[in-house]
């Protein structure tokens, strides 16, 4: 049986760690959407899940590795949801700043129902498109 | 990771680390894509940590910020700009 020769073992070491870092990942996904329970909770969940594809697919499409078709993929999905993921981010923002003035009595209970209306709407055409940038990167 | 996908990976991985057997092209071709195998892992890793941490805020209950919304919008921007950039850059020469 032969040795194995001292320019073999560096790639034994990044084998044993692809492969710990891939049990590692097995089963332990953290979903913050799971975790919402509320509108802005949802919102926010949302809009963070997006952010935090978009800067993995940033780091994906300048990987050389990775095929162009994998990149185009990304670049698409990225290009759709971005300007819904921000107007979800405004409508949130907007129901924020609402609730608050609701808590000291500088607004009616009218207007933060107009803004709930606006950020469930708004929830509900990102959702789709987030998830197809998160598929695009390699999401579930 | 599935168990085709698994297969495939080891199948690679021992083809590069064994003897000569594999031509120099199945050889670039298992290096290639243990190359995006790191890059996979490094990625899901980056996603692992980012959800966690959102799910974490979330569970705190605590109310969210206008430095929170800045930060994610930057954060955004930031990254959705390199996305966009990368599709304008010539792809290298092939052989």
């Amino acid at each position: 049986m032969r040795s194995l020769s001292s320019n073999r073992v560096p790639w034994l070491l990044n084998l044993l760690g692809i492969v710990a870092a891939l049990v590692t990942l097995h089963g332990c996904v953290a979903n913050p959407l799971a975790a919402a329970k509320t509108i802005d909770q949802k919102a926010y969940a949302l809009y963070g899940t997006f952010m935090a594809f978009e800067e993995v697919g940033a780091t994906i499409v300048q990987a050389p590795a990775v095929p162009e078709v994998v990149k185009a993929a990304i670049r698409k999905a990225d290009r759709i949801a971005k300007p819904v993921a921000d107007s979800l981010l405004s409508a949130l923002k907007q129901y924020v700043v609402i609730q608050q003035q609701l808590a000291v009595g500088a607004t009616t209970n009218d207007k933060l129902a107009i803004a709930t209306a606006n950020l469930e709407k708004w929830v509900r055409d990102a959702e789709p498109l987030i998830q197809d940038l998160v598929k695009a990167v390699g999401g579930k | 990771m599935d168990l085709p996908l698994l297969f495939a990976f080891l199948q690679a991985v021992l083809g590069v680390v064994s003897n000569n057997t594999l031509s120099q092209s199945k050889k670039d071709s298992a290096l290639s894509y243990l190359a995006l195998l790191g890059e996979v892992v490094k990625a899901k890793g980056k996603i692992n940590d980012a959800l966690k941490l959102l799910t974490d805020r979330i569970n705190s209950g605590e109310a969210l910020t206008e430095a929170d919304f800045e930060s994610l919008k930057a954060r955004s921007d930031k990254a959705h700009k390199t996305i966009q950039e990368s599709g304008t850059i010539d792809p290298p020469p092939t052989e």
